[in-house]
């Protein structure tokens, strides 16, 4: 199995939200996303869900800002990566485990721009769960306020086929009918 | 369907491709641009389509000297911001620097990083970065860096390097990866080399069994067991004093140890374990990680999860060929999922 595109969303114009739909199944993903910002204040706050987003009370995470003391939040609605909600632009990255019995466990990372200029950037480091143990997600959503044009979530997972490379000249043995054929121009035939 | 030598496959009549070019999936991370010297020098990679991600991979051989390593955006000087912890410590930070850290001084040691980076025209370029450097035969240090690159009217397409002063070894090697929206690929850098799923065993072992080396490892285990049950990891079988690791739980104060093996587990509880892990070996440096855990704690939204981070090496080169996770207390690994990926 090879890394595959599990899903991506650009948005077009501002939104609250950036919701993914329709997660191919994959025991681990990788989760990444750029926030525009540009009017107000936005956050990154991932839920996630199958069918629908669980915007209910099931998750929990510990986040530290800065290098600071990390602060663990309880039976909350996200599990959330950002340091601050200001007007700022947000690089975020993260990991997280999908088997549909199992909790949902990830780790994420952020960067957040400061003030455009010359300003030193913040950042936080978190980890989260998705307290579900019946079913693997298919959407993940960031949740948020005033997201602009050409924010995006993206997220790659880990179960995918990888690619066959047959050239013209392969020989295909076929064990059920105990015949080989060849390849040329698309077109197998038997030797 | 099976491939074997020279062209060759073997399937049943159903698993015959229908045409000669079936595609995969689209694929994740896919290698733009590398470099690696040749002799001593500081790596100039080659230019490359934009992409609106970049993953890049960076392993330092040492240098002459230990100033810090650095990097340019499309050979821009002047325009970049950063906030950086080198082994837990106080933050350091700045909004005008000339051009953006790699790695944080001690570079006469080789050294691996893991940099994230978003890429858009028009906004600021911001980027994640974990970094483990060697700093003795049984010691590693560990730095965890933000930055930004202002620039607002481009975006990146070339990558170099510089040292203030000093140059890097030969063996020093930068690759850039990158992830586009846009893209239609159907491979990857990364290679799957093992995968294993296990329900309901009784083990204090979790052992990939022999894959192909690669000189880049990105290693994805989740696990959980009966009972307390902790993660220490060694490769190719070997519990030579060999290890070392330094790391942080929950922020707290770091852990610097060595020994026969290097810890990932935050605590011994009875929890849910997953690992990210990305490592650098190239068979004749020290092997070099950085591993990001996070536990579930006890079942349920109501308790928070925990986590560790982790910077590790060990001091003999090594091609890995194997990796162990063992547990040594009073439980017993019952579920696992563990994947491999590589690439030289």
């Amino acid at each position: 199995m090879a890394w595959r595109k599990a899903g991506t969303n650009t948005l077009s114009g501002a939104q609250s939200n950036n919701v993914v739909t329709g997660l191919t199944a994959n025991t681990f993903n990788q989760f990444f996303g750029h926030v525009i910002s540009g009017s107000g204040v936005n956050q990154v706050e991932m839920q996630f869900g199958n069918g629908s987003i669980d915007g209910g009370n099931s998750y929990a995470f510990s986040k530290s800002n800065d290098g600071g003391t990390p602060v663990d939040s309880a039976s909350t609605s996200v599990f959330k990566l950002h340091n601050s909600s200001s007007q700022q632009d947000k690089f975020f990255v993260g990991y997280i485990v999908n088997i549909a019995s199992e909790e949902k466990i990830g780790v994420g990372y952020i960067v957040e721009a400061n003030t455009v200029g010359a300003t030193a950037p913040y950042r936080a480091s978190s980890v989260g769960k998705w307290d579900n143990k019946l079913v693997r997600f298919d959407q993940m959503e960031h949740q948020s306020t005033n997201l602009q044009s050409d924010t995006n979530l993206t997220v790659i997972g880990s179960d995918g086929s990888a690619e066959l490379k047959i050239q013209d000249g392969a020989v295909y043995y076929d064990k059920t009918l105990n015949k080989e054929y060849i390849l040329s121009n698309n077109t197998w035939t038997e030797l | 369907m099976e491939w074997l030598a020279g062209n060759r496959i073997i399937g049943t009549t159903a698993e015959r491709p229908e045409y000669g070019l079936p595609s995969g999936s689209v694929g994740g991370w896919k290698e733009i641009s590398r470099h690696i010297l040749g002799s001593a020098g500081v790596p100039s990679l080659p230019s490359f389509d934009s992409k609106r991600y970049y993953m890049i991979l960076y392993h330092s051989t040492g240098a002459s000297n230990t100033s810090s390593s650095r990097l340019r955006y499309n050979s821009t000087n002047g325009d970049y911001g950063y906030r950086v912890s080198n082994d837990g410590g106080s933050e350091g930070s700045g909004g005008a620097e000339v051009t953006d850290f790699l790695t944080w001084a001690k570079d006469d040691k080789p050294s691996f990083a893991v940099k994230y980076i978003s890429n858009l025209a028009g906004k600021e370029k911001l980027h994640i970065s974990h970094v483990s450097q060697s700093t003795g035969s049984t010691t590693v240090s560990r730095s965890e860096t933000v930055g930004k690159w202002r620039d607002l009217s481009s975006s990146i397409t070339s990558f170099d390097m510089t040292k203030s002063s000093g140059t890097l070894n030969a063996g020093t090697e930068v690759v850039v990866l990158g992830w586009d929206t846009t893209d239609t690929h159907t491979d990857n850098f990364w290679e799957q080399l093992y995968t294993d799923s296990k329900t309901g065993q009784s083990t204090d072992n979790i052992d990939t069994g022999t894959f192909t080396n690669k000189k880049y490892l990105w290693v994805q285990l989740w696990c959980k067991g009966t009972g307390n049950t902790t993660v220490k990891a060694t490769f190719n079988n070997s519990t030579d004093s060999t290890y070392a690791y330094r790391a942080s739980n929950d922020g707290g104060s770091e852990i610097n140890a060595s020994g026969t093996n290097f810890v990932l587990h935050n605590t011994k509880a009875n929890d849910d374990k997953f690992v990210n892990m990305f490592i650098v070996n190239d068979g004749t440096n020290e092997i070099l990680g950085i591993a990001h855990t996070a536990e579930g704690n006890s079942d349920g939204e109501g308790v928070a999860p925990q986590r560790r981070e982790t910077a590790f090496k060990r001091s003999t080169a090594t091609a890995i060929t194997d990796i162990e996770f063992d547990n040594d207390d009073t439980g017993s690994f019952t579920d696992w999922e563990l994947k491999v990926w590589g690439h030289n």
